[in-house]
């Protein structure tokens, strides 16, 4: 099944396919604290809560409150047998209620997780805290893409870690292995989600780190960027099909898909001759050599 | 083939059609937990005395025991009534899901209600009739060991009330509904309604000043999407009388009038 994360609006058209659902941020409700079905709450929320650590700025300690509030909201409310689950603004709520000595280490957690959860709650509001039941199988067995337009890229970033998390933490809850393809999900400008800083710096960088467990589990990702110089190590590693499009920007951009490809100098030298728009160059770990592709002209 | 020249408005009305069948619930509510507490007799009637502003000292025993008693029924019905997956109901049914059927005890029960500051009383108008509407206040949401539920719609609980059951009455009638939808003029309608080529527009008018609906009108009639009707719901007749005649009076809907109509919003009220 197909899974787009749409950035600007590119995959609009494929709305005129009946069966295609093409969803605009204003009609997406779901709730981030849920988990997946076969996933327990005591599972699924420090999971959760460490993703947010990649794109707000919140340490260690600080998320282990989310998850220490959330997981007591979980049990005060018995939401797994009541199937009713608390919000991100619970979470706020609660938090905000607490009252810690204004000098001491919890008071200024409290401040920074304050500070993110209403950015977050600011940009997403009641999207990510609904207590509308997205009903899974339908949402997992469906082709759709959802436009994030309009929203800043980190907070973008953010709501594909989280529904990949979903999507990959259900997967491996329920051990539904695959040696073939079921979910192909589409991160479009995946130089914004992907770059080579993001994997030096403090902590795991959770995507990457999904990336290299998905294909076990089926999820595959195409991942497009317009400078692939910049993009994290790790993504090259864990993807088997690569393609450059004629006409790259930057030379290093040569350098850098023949080196991850394994091509001779002579072919590098090739392609870097060869660059009219519409050529591509492909190389498929299945076949032995690199191989170009042309998009025909259709007028 | 693919159209890359989509327009915003088609995209935002085929989003808001297919997203639909993801979602389980069409409620307007949205119910955030269930009861998870009860609270002992002896509290009850500290709390009694304390939502009426009296002390102990001031009653004899047995008005205590009465009072208790009161504030027990009273906290009976409300956790029964806010429990219920629905309960956007009238005051009569209220009582019928709660079982009381006798008339004095539900004038008691009422009366004790508002005095331990548990409703607010709305009215709205049926047909003819006139029925009451009870908006749940915080302390009675505390009581019944619930949440405050959160809602999809803007506007006070009448308004809740009102597009709840416009929803439904939708759903019934076979049409997609949307609360609370964008035009493209950037104007939330309360609620979008489409079946096949057909739109309609709904507006719940619940308070004064109605001049303003005037201007609401007029963004809604001139977005691109061209409502076949709009339908503004209204409190009760004298609500509807005024209305109508400002909307007669006013030259800018010239071109509008023969697609609005006016309606009292209870008549769209479901009995269950």
């Amino acid at each position: 099944m197909l899974k787009i994360f749409d950035r600007k609006m590119d995959y609009a058209s494929l709305s005129v396919f009946a069966g295609f659902v093409y969803w605009m941020l204003g009609d997406y409700y779901t709730n981030w604290l849920q988990p997946p079905p076969g996933v327990s709450h005591k599972a699924w929320v420090p999971i959760f809560c460490e993703i947010p650590s990649n794109y707000l700025d919140i340490r260690v300690a600080g998320r282990n409150l989310i998850t220490t509030v959330a997981d007591w909201l979980c049990e005060k409310h018995n939401s797994s047998v009541s199937g009713v689950y608390p919000t991100l603004k619970d979470v706020y709520h609660v938090i905000r209620s607490k009252k810690y000595p204004a000098v001491s280490h919890l008071a200024r957690y409290q401040e920074t997780i304050l500070n993110r959860l209403e950015g977050l709650l600011a940009v997403f509001g009641d999207h990510i805290c609904s207590q509308r039941r997205l009903d899974w199988n339908i949402f997992h067995n469906t082709n759709w893409a959802i436009s994030l337009y309009g929203i800043p890229t980190d907070y973008q970033n953010l709501f594909i870690t989280v529904t990949t998390a979903k999507i990959l933490v259900y997967r491996m809850a329920n051990n539904l292995r695959s040696s073939g393809l079921v979910d192909l999900l589409v991160f479009d400008e995946g130089s914004t989600m992907f770059r080579k800083w993001y994997e030096s710096r403090e902590g795991t960088y959770l995507l990457t780190d999904y990336l290299a467990k998905c294909r076990e589990f089926g999820i595959g990702f195409v991942i497009g960027t317009q400078t692939l110089s910049n993009l994290a190590d790790s993504v090259l590693a864990n993807t088997s099909i690569k393609i450059l499009v004629g006409g790259a920007g930057l030379g290093a951009d040569y350098n850098i898909f023949a080196s991850a490809t394994g091509m001779t100098p002579e072919q590098t030298e090739f392609i870097k001759r060869f660059t009219m728009p519409g050529q591509a160059y492909g190389k498929d770990p299945r076949y032995p050599y690199p191989f170009t592709l042309e998009v025909p002209r259709i007028a | 083939m693919l159209r890359k020249d989509i327009s915003i408005l088609e995209l935002a009305l085929l989003s808001a059609q297919r997203s639909e069948q993801f979602y389980v619930e069409t409620k307007v509510l949205e119910k955030p937990e269930s009861a998870d507490q009860r609270h002992s007799s002896n509290s009850d009637a500290a709390q009694a005395e304390q939502a009426i502003g009296m002390t102990a000292s001031d009653h004899s025993v047995k008005e205590r025991c009465t009072l208790t008693e009161t504030f027990k029924s009273v906290v009976a019905v409300i956790t029964v009534w806010l429990n219920l997956a629905n309960p956007f109901l009238f005051q009569g049914a209220i009582f019928k899901r709660a079982g009381i059927t006798s008339g004095s005890a539900q004038t008691k029960l009422k009366k004790a209600a508002f005095r331990f500051g548990f409703i607010i009383e709305h009215k709205l108008q049926v047909f003819k009739t006139i029925l009451s509407v009870w908006e749940p206040t915080d302390i009675a949401y505390q009581k019944a060991g619930i949440q405050k539920p959160h809602y999809h719609s803007k506007g006070g609980y009448l308004h809740q009330f009102v597009i709840h059951h416009i929803k439904e009455w939708g759903i019934q009638n076979g049409f997609v509904v949307k609360i609370e939808f964008f035009l493209t003029n950037n104007k939330p309608v309360d609620a979008a309604m489409w079946k096949g080529e057909t739109v309609i527009f709904w507006e719940v008018v619940m308070s004064e000043p109605m001049e303003k609906e005037i201007q609401n009108i007029i963004k809604d009639c001139e977005t691109d999407l061209q409502p076949e009707r709009l339908t503004l719901a209204v409190k009760d007749g004298k609500m509807k009388k005024k209305l109508e005649q400002l909307i007669a009076n006013d030259s800018r809907l010239d071109t509008y009038r023969d697609r609005i109509e006016v309606v009292l919003a209870g008549n769209f009220v479901g009995k269950s």
